[in-house]
């Protein structure tokens, strides 16, 4: 009899510079099935995208040492080079024209950093797309 | 606030390295010459592949740190090595054109560990890179050659290397990119760039290294085409200094490079003389 070939996991970039939510939210979506590889710089984020495939990214918007148009101009990097590439911010701004501009970029979610992780998981399940569906 | 990471990679804390060997072709069987230093981070982090690694240092601009970490980590732990093996390091073209005390750093650092320069190939990485001003890194590579570093040019082929740098460069060596090496029994076009490649090595008085031959019918027309050198997985996959030394006790001997199949394991990647007959 021959055997099903195992579901491939979902790749997800997840990056973050505080080490607790890389942690929570790293196991959080390993728990959903997700391969995950958590990045605490922007440099080394974009060093993952450029060397290894991924399915979706998400990412913070502010991070340590560096402005929020760096964080801006990896995620137009990233829907440049991975058009197919699910990306959702997850930030702690609540400004509608700062969300308004990710979404512009390329973004195709953005999630607030309030209670619940369940809004996160399925904006980067619905970036996903079909590919999402188990 | 917690330290960078390229802060913590410069201090060569978080690095391990690795050797690959380099065989000679022709003559009998292959035999090992020289090693490859390559640089891993942790195990299990981001950096334990090479390539994120040194994507990451160059995104900052930093890639001269991270050369010089994992050259000094090379040196390290290339010590205990057989005397009649070359030790290959990578080095950005970008670090060459930089820092003009690189090859006088090495010489020292060498020394220090008990080797002797002589048997040290820089090879030169990113080559092709536009922010390099080409009379810096000239100066760089001249500096090399005083201080009798090899200099050989790697990823000859792969992107956007040209002929020129070629010429530019005056390398000992040339490591044809993998592109042109992998599968090449199978594909004409590929064996006529290595000889052709291989034909201008001989005219300027560098030898020619291939990387990642895919098969021994890649090596065997490797070998045909007058190529005398060439690292592989098929003939040794990375390995510690150690795992190196352990494998291949007889490689110790001072009286030159030994048979493959009286020197190392018998593992499959290393059993040339059963696959090619």
């Amino acid at each position: 009899m021959r055997e099903n070939a195992p579901s491939p996991r979902l790749r997800l970039l997840f990056l973050d510079d505080d080490p607790e939510l890389r942690r929570v939210i790293g196991r959080s979506f390993e728990a959903k099935s997700y391969e995950v590889a958590v990045a605490e710089e922007l440099e080394e984020a974009a060093a993952l995208l450029a060397c290894r495939p991924f399915d979706a990214f998400c990412t913070d918007l502010s991070l340590d040492r560096l402005e929020r148009f760096e964080v801006l101009d990896l995620i137009r990097e990233a829907r440049a080079t991975h058009p197919e590439l699910g990306i959702v911010v997850h930030t702690g701004c609540d400004r509608a024209e700062v969300h308004a501009t990710c979404r512009a970029i390329g973004a195709n979610a953005v999630v607030l950093k309030r209670g619940s992780l369940e809004p996160l998981h399925e904006a980067v399940g619905a970036s996903l797309g079909a590919r999402a569906v188990a | 606030m917690t330290a960078r990471l390229i802060d913590r990679l410069a201090s060569g804390c978080d690095l391990r390295t690795v050797f690959q060997p380099i065989f000679r072709l022709g003559e009998g069987e292959p035999a090992v010459v020289a090693c490859e230093g390559l640089t891993r981070g942790g195990e299990g982090s981001n950096f334990s592949r090479p390539d994120v690694l040194f994507e990451y240092a160059r995104r900052l601009h930093e890639e001269h740190r991270a050369d010089w970490a994992a050259i000094e980590g090379i040196l390290r732990e290339a010590a205990p090595l057989p005397a009649h093996w070359r030790i290959h390091f990578n080095v950005h073209a970008a670090t060459i054109a930089k820092d003009a005390n690189l090859a006088a750093k090495v010489v020292e650092k060498a020394r220090h560990h008990g080797i002797d320069p002589g048997r040290l190939v820089a090879e030169v990485i990113e080559h092709w890179s536009t922010a390099v001003k080409l009379e810096d890194l000239d100066a760089g590579l001249r500096r090399f050659r005083e201080e009798n570093i090899a200099v050989a040019l790697d990823d000859v082929g792969a992107g956007v290397a040209n002929l020129g740098l070629i010429l530019f460069a005056s390398p000992s060596y040339l490591k044809i990119d993998r592109s042109l090496v992998e599968g090449v029994a199978q594909d004409p076009r590929k064996e006529a760039a290595l000889r052709c490649l291989n034909a201008l090595a001989v005219q300027l008085g560098a030898e020619t290294i291939v990387e990642a031959p895919a098969t021994f019918a890649d090596l065997d027309l490797v070998g045909r085409i007058g190529i005398r050198y060439a690292q592989g997985f098929i003939l040794g996959k990375p390995r510690t200094a150690q795992q190196l030394l352990s494998d291949a006790p007889f490689a110790m001997s001072p009286h030159g490079p030994h048979r493959l199949n009286s020197t190392l394991p018998q593992e499959p990647q290393w059993s040339i003389r059963a696959c090619c007959p």
